[in-house]
């Protein structure tokens, strides 16, 4: 299980205030000392994160530095003035309380930007749904909420939504990430060495949900996401493309150019990134050269195997595809993504709105291989270079 | 090293004690003690007590130990052997040292049958004095609850009725019949939906969790009857979050507790019919009970890797299943060994 067996550090990264410090530097919470005042460093993070001009305040846990002399060994426990033992931790530039991995494990996180709220959403719901039971049968792991925040927040504006209400989940300008942790059954050490190649045995993943609401009400936590994202997942509906070659139709990845021009200049983004292509079904439709690639993701194969190798192959036929039909969108996402860090993926229609205004879900066995895809190239889950574990059948 | 079975603390009573002062002496309001009362919602008990004593108070004169228990004598010569948690100041009581002492703690969602089932685990303890081997001696600690309340409670419950959450803990001992007479401390927590209602909730009001052996989930069986028969992923994304919200309690544990998931209220089942009569059929062949509950929750196969392990049970708190008189003995067998 995930428990953790050893003392061994990492960087952390703040999921909310996005800044990188030693392990030492958190803060520890002692939940059972309460105190009125306001700490400056999270009047500061509401004042410029969220925009909140005037913070008066309520009462918070203590947050402490752990001294030189405490009793406790561990770096990542300490012991109150009470005699009690605080784990819990928060970081020292916002006052966040930070994940129970936090320092222990090493931190990523993932953009997800593109297309409407709702396929945006429906993405998010539909992958983190199913991924832990996937990670599960597949990889002998566990992807779940790394605490109990985002396992509400998940439930609260995705899960339920999507499969209790059958509404799709629309845009819900989430100002802190969805916080996840993966983690290898039987690990003992957090990372293994493959020669130059690491895999991560236990990673957390912060998972950022780019919505329109969320760069105009609070910039410095879309830009900062983007900018200092490990990986992104770019979703593009593709049908409603067909036929309208203007790379301006895709408000996103003019957003992505912008954001990404101004911080690192004319190079592509040489981050992991999966191109979600949506609606390929409908593109085939209005097209029939799209009807190659929508055929070949075939989601038996998918599920009976993970080959990196299959979805390179299978992502020069979409990327031969897009050459041939939209020549103009093609040029603009591909001087945006590397070829050497990107990999397309078609995915076929989410969902259909009926007409009480609820969600009919399509077919949707490929969602999940584009984050798979994408954790690989992380060093999170296997690829097939790597002979380290083996797919379970 | 001692455990306070109220809020979890370790405490070592060589290196630190600190004293109830005897009942005779000034009362004040202990504000440590009324913080513990606000934090578990336990109304109507009194924090106006004796003060608390340790060896920087004025009080204080010296320790006497005889057997290995402590005894605090005061400077007017007065004595208490009362020691109390210095975190939470209720009474640290003996024979709870960590090597001894098991605890589950029983979770589920409303009406899930889970204070229904730590009283009737009581209540046979009261009355008949469990132990389908005959291995050990039971004794109910009285000062928590008196037992005839308790069983009183539980009768009512057989008949229909619905308790009230049990906010302090239950406390059973277990004494070895052999000749060393070793005795165990078994301590059975009810936990409320509102004590999971956020990560800081958990942290306050269930400090006791981390260091819990068996987290114990209830699921009675008409609701795991309905979902093994319905198509709606409803009641495992709830599960889901119910589970999930206990696991975010032992985050930071050494050691993860063992899942035990109980279906309860078994004596429903024959009535209802259907997959509840089929569970009832099934109950004896854990492997396809296991595989009726995955399969209406898929949710445990998600994150029963979290726990140590996941064990399934079946019972009933109101009635003898199948002429068994010894069924709620062997339960609590089977959570406590």
């Amino acid at each position: 299980m995930s428990n953790y067996g050893n003392d061994t550090t990492y960087d952390i990264v703040c999921p909310f205030c996005f800044r990188r410090y030693t392990n030492h530097r958190a803060l520890f919470v002692d939940y059972k000392r309460q105190t009125e005042e306001i700490y400056p460093e999270y009047v500061d993070y509401m004042r410029n994160f969220l925009g909140i001009k005037e913070y008066s305040g309520r009462s918070m846990p203590v947050l402490f530095q752990k001294a030189g002399n405490n009793s406790v060994d561990s770096p990542f426990a300490a012991a109150t003035d009470s005699g009690d033992i605080a784990y819990a931790r928060a970081c020292p530039f916002c006052c966040n309380v930070l994940p129970a991995g936090a320092g222990r494990v090493k931190p990523f996180s993932i953009a997800v930007i593109g297309a409407d709220d709702g396929e945006r959403g429906f993405y998010i719901a539909s992958v983190l749904h199913k991924l832990n039971r996937e990670v599960a049968t597949k990889f002998g792991g566990s992807f779940i909420p790394a605490d109990y925040k985002t396992a509400q927040m998940f439930y609260a504006q995705y899960e339920e939504p999507l499969y209790i209400e059958k509404y799709v989940p629309e845009a819900m300008s989430a100002v802190t990430p969805l916080i996840y942790e993966y983690s290898k059954k039987g690990a003992v050490q957090s990372e293994e060495w493959y020669g130059s190649e690491v895999a991560y045995n236990r990673a957390l993943i912060y998972i950022y949900n780019i919505d329109k609401d969320l760069c105009d009400r609070y910039p410095m936590i879309a830009d900062n996401a983007v900018a200092q994202t490990s990986a992104v997942i770019f979703l593009s509906d593709i049908a409603g493309m067909a036929g309208k070659d203007e790379p301006t139709n895709d408000p996103w990845l003019g957003f992505l150019t912008e954001t990404f021009r101004k911080l690192f200049g004319m190079s592509p983004i040489d981050r992991p990134s999966a191109i979600v292509l949506t609606n390929a079904d409908r593109a085939a439709l209005a097209d029939r050269k799209w009807s190659v690639v929508v055929k070949s993701a075939d989601s038996k194969r998918i599920e009976k195997v993970f080959p990196a190798t299959y979805y390179s192959k299978l992502s020069a036929k979409i990327t031969k595809t897009l050459k041939t039909t939209l020549p103009a969108y093609y040029s603009a996402v591909s001087a945006l993504f590397s070829d050497e860090t990107s990999l397309y993926f078609t995915a076929k229609t989410f969902y259909d709105i009926q007409n009480d205004g609820k969600a009919e879900i399509k077919d949707t066995r490929t969602d999940f291989t584009s984050f798979e895809w994408l954790l690989s190239k992380l060093g999170v889950l296997p690829n097939d270079r790597r002979g380290s574990f083996r797919m379970k059948k | 090293m001692r455990k306070c079975i109220f809020c979890g603390r370790l405490c070592d009573p060589e290196q630190y004690a600190l004293f109830r002062l005897p009942p005779d002496h000034r009362h004040i309001r202990d504000t440590v003690y009324a913080g513990y009362l606000m934090s578990r919602g336990i109304r109507g008990v009194s924090a106006d007590l004796p003060g608390v004593c340790d060896s920087f108070s004025p009080e204080f004169g010296k320790i006497e130990w005889e057997r290995g228990k402590p005894t605090l004598v005061t400077k007017t010569g007065r004595s208490s052997d009362i020691l109390v948690c210095p975190s939470c100041h209720n009474e640290l009581f003996r024979d709870t040292d960590v090597n001894v002492l098991t605890s589950a703690v029983f979770f589920g969602a409303k009406d899930s049958g889970k204070t229904s089932l730590v009283l009737a685990l009581a209540r046979e303890c009261i009355t008949k004095q469990f132990s389908p081997d005959e291995k050990y001696r039971y004794f109910f600690n009285e000062k928590l609850y008196d037992p005839n309340g308790i069983t009183s409670v539980a009768e009512r419950v057989r008949e229909g009725g619905k308790p009230d959450d049990l906010r302090s803990p239950t406390v059973i001992y277990r004494v070895t019949g052999s000749s060393d007479g070793r005795v165990m401390c078994d301590v059975m927590y009810d936990v409320s939906v509102t004590d999971t209602f956020d990560e800081q909730s958990v942290n306050v009001t269930m400090p006791f969790a981390s260091g819990s052996q068996h987290f114990v989930y209830c699921i009675p069986v008409d609701k795991l009857a309905e979902m093994i028969v319905s198509d709606s992923e409803a009641a495992d994304i709830r599960m889901k979050l119910d589970i999930y919200g206990m696991v975010s309690a032992f985050r930071y544990a050494e050691e993860p507790p063992v899942l035990d998931l109980t279906v309860t209220k078994l004596d429903l089942a024959e009535k209802l019919g259907g997959a509840a009569a089929d569970i009832l059929r099934v109950r004896g062949d854990v492997r396809t009970l296991r595989n009726y509950i995955t399969t209406a929750f898929p949710c445990i196969d998600e994150l029963g890797g979290m726990f140590r392990e996941v064990r399934i049970h079946t019972v009933s708190a109101v009635a003898p299943i199948a002429g068994d008189d010894e069924a709620i003995g062997k339960y609590y067998c089977e959570i406590f060994g």
